[in-house]
Parts: C-alpha cells; structure tokens; sequence
C-alpha cells in the first residue's frame, strides 16, 4: 500500500474470500496507520478490524505439510504455493494458507486466539519447534526478502527496493503516477544484496563507502549460519556506483568488507 | 578459582600467568555469538582496556580485560567456531596475559559476590 509519493505506508497480503469479501494482513505496528488510510480511501465496502480476534501461526520447514496433515482434513498436497482454503481445526474456523517469510515449504493459520494456544501446544508435542524473531530475520533475510520497516518505509519506493517486478504500472492506484515517473526518469538509487568476507556482520543503519566515498547504507544485516558470512540489503546510490568492486561497511567502530552479490544467498 | 568484573568478564591466576574470559551470564545476554576479534600477541592491556570485540544474533559488544598485562595467548579456536563461548561460557578463555600488577584482583568479585551482583541487574 502506497502513500502518494510512491512510498511504502506498508506491506500486506490480501487474501480474496469471496466475490465481496477480503481479509488483508498487516504489520502489527502499522495497524493503526493501515486502517485510517484504508477508511479514507475505500467508499463502497465496510471495513472491520478483526486483529484482536485472530491469532497468525507460521509453521515452516521441511517437515510442515506431515505435521499439519495430522490436524487438518485438507489434501494439503493440492495445495499450491500462494493458495489457501477456509478449513477448520479442533472445531473452529481456520484459514490456512501456503504462504511464508522463510523460503521453506510452509503455511500460515489464521485461527481464533483460543485455538492457536491449542495448536501450538499440539504441534509442539508433535515435535514442532518455537523460533524466535531472530531465526525469522535469518532465513528472511537469507532469501532476500524485504522486511518493513527496514527496507520498505515510506520514503522507499518498491522499485527502489529491487522489486519493479512486482509493480504493474498498468493499473491505477495512489501512488502508481510516482512510480512511473520515477521508472521513466531513472531510479536514483536501489537496494542491492551484499555478502560480507569474513564472519561479521552489518547491521541496519552501517554506512557503505566505496572507495572511501559514501555511496549509501545497509537496510537489513545478519550473520547466516549455513553460509558463515555476514548478509545483507543496503541501498545503494547509483550514480558512479562500481558493482564489481568491493565495499566498506562501516559504523562508528568498525569497517567490514564486502561485497554485491546477486539472490538468492543460498540456494537448494 | 576465578574472580568477575562487573563488565562480567572472569580471570583465573596460575603462578604469572592469567587466563581471561566471560561469565555464563554474559553470553545468555548476547545469544549466538557468530564472530570474535581477538587481541594481537604481545599487545600491552592496561585494566579496563578493551581487549576484544564480540558480535552475536543480538548485539556487538566489547570485551575488556579486568587487569593488565601482556597478551601472551590466544584463543584462536573461537576464530571459527566462536559458539564454544555458547557451549562453556566459564570453561573457556579468550585470551591469556602475562599480569603486570596481581593486586588488581583484589579488587574484583569473589563468585559469591558476583552471584549477589547478578541479582541487582
């Protein structure tokens, strides 16, 4: 979603229920913002906000379709990437999704509070196990994935964030007259995939110099275990900008070595 | 028997020779440790001076030697696998210095004293 400018108020998933229905999924942090926008610019539907009656479970990993079918009367096998069904579980009404922010085989439940406690209980002694914001960061971040707030704001574009693949200059929507003007004169700057050298790694706000010269800042940094180097985003100025030469990503402390690379990190 | 700073580093004496690391509780607070910079052999340390650096999932932190002295050793095993840190925190030193000045021990907290501190934090 938008904001006139072309910038990012925040990113979702909208999830079409029926012909006139649709759930959207927003940043916790942002729900407030996400509403009051959404309340001034939709006039033909009724908006509810429902957060307080749902709970999200991310179930990721190799082993997440065996560990779901147990509770599920749903052919999960049919289930294709980016698709969902309205199910139920233990009872109650349940959205299950085959969607993610790892890069695994996964889905994502939409179940009343009450439930979920019931679930995660469930899947735990199944042999699931609790991961942490860091983990998620990790293996977001490990695919390249952008994370709001640091890579998406509301004064970075999609287009500056690497993603014009997913931006239709075609349709109309707030925001879309800023974006075509900014494909059409040249973007200015975009966020490109970096790899440290060694195993340190940058972190959100470090500063990337190329030949001493500043040329931008990191957006999301983590050390990866699988690859033991420092990875990460960064939005780079593109003028006078050498790809194949190596950057300096420094704080007040430090200055580590890196380089571009291209996504993703790791792959299968 | 080993003595503790605030900055919840530990030093173990035998004879000349001091053995430096950090506490348990240090590295519950830091998480995964990923990667550790270490002093270079040889280096002069004056008390209180950083010594080494440490990054983990979580944060990046200094490490300073709770005495002085002179780097004689290293811990170069934690170049590659700085999770030994995670695995035995107190059963693993990060450096080794030659003590300039035993009496700064003295000054240090005793593990009694050290649990007791823990507990303000």
């Amino acid at each position: 979603m938008l904001n006139e400018a072309g910038g990012v108020i925040d990113d979702l998933i909208i999830y079409r229920l029926s012909d006139d229905e649709l759930m959207i999924v927003v940043n916790a942090s942002t729900r407030e913002n996400d509403l009051k926008v959404l309340k001034e610019r939709i006039s033909n539907a009724t908006l509810e906000d429902k957060s307080m009656a749902y709970a999200k479970l991310d179930v990721q990993g190799p082993k997440s379709k065996e560990i779901l079918a147990k509770y599920f009367d749903v052919d999960l096998d049919s289930l294709g990437f980016f698709s969902f069904v309205q199910t139920k579980v233990f009872d109650s009404e349940c959205l299950l999704s085959r969607t993610g922010y790892t890069g695994e085989l996964g889905y994502e439940l939409y179940i009343d509070a009450e439930t979920s406690v019931k679930l995660w209980d469930a899947l735990l002694a199944d042999g699931a196990k609790p991961a942490g914001l860091g983990s998620r960061d990790i293996l977001r971040l490990e695919m390249g994935y952008s994370l709001y707030g640091n890579d998406l704001s509301e004064t970075i574009t999609p287009l500056e964030a690497n993603l014009g693949k997913f931006v239709n200059l075609k349709r109309e929507y707030f925001g879309k007259d800023a974006l075509a003007k900014q494909k059409s004169e040249g973007l200015t700057r975009i966020l490109l995939p970096f790899k440290t050298t060694t195993r340190r790694s940058a972190r959100k706000d470090f500063e990337v110099y190329q030949n001493d010269k500043k040329v931008g800042f990191v957006t999301s940094g983590a050390f990866s275990p699988i690859l033991n180097v420092g990875v990460g985003l960064a939005m780079i100025d593109i003028e006078g900008f050498d790809k194949s030469q190596s950057i300096e990503l420094r704080d007040t402390r430090s200055s580590i070595e890196a380089n571009i690379v291209s996504l993703p990190f790791i792959t299968k | 028997m080993k003595k503790f700073s605030e900055s919840h580093e530990w030093v173990e004496i035998e004879g000349e020779v001091a053995s430096v690391g950090i506490s348990s509780y240090a590295v519950e607070q830091l998480g995964d440790i990923t990667f550790m910079e270490l002093p270079d052999l040889d280096m002069e340390l004056s008390k209180g001076e950083s010594a080494a650096f440490v990054e983990s999932v979580k944060a990046a932190s200094d490490i300073y030697t709770p005495i002085s002295g002179t780097v004689i050793g290293v811990n170069e095993d934690l170049l590659e696998a700085p999770e030994a840190l995670n695995a035995d925190a107190e059963g693993t030193f990060i450096f080794k210095l030659k003590v300039s000045d035993v009496s700064e021990l003295d000054s240090m907290m005793s593990q009694e004293a050290y649990d007791t501190y823990k507990e303000t934090l």
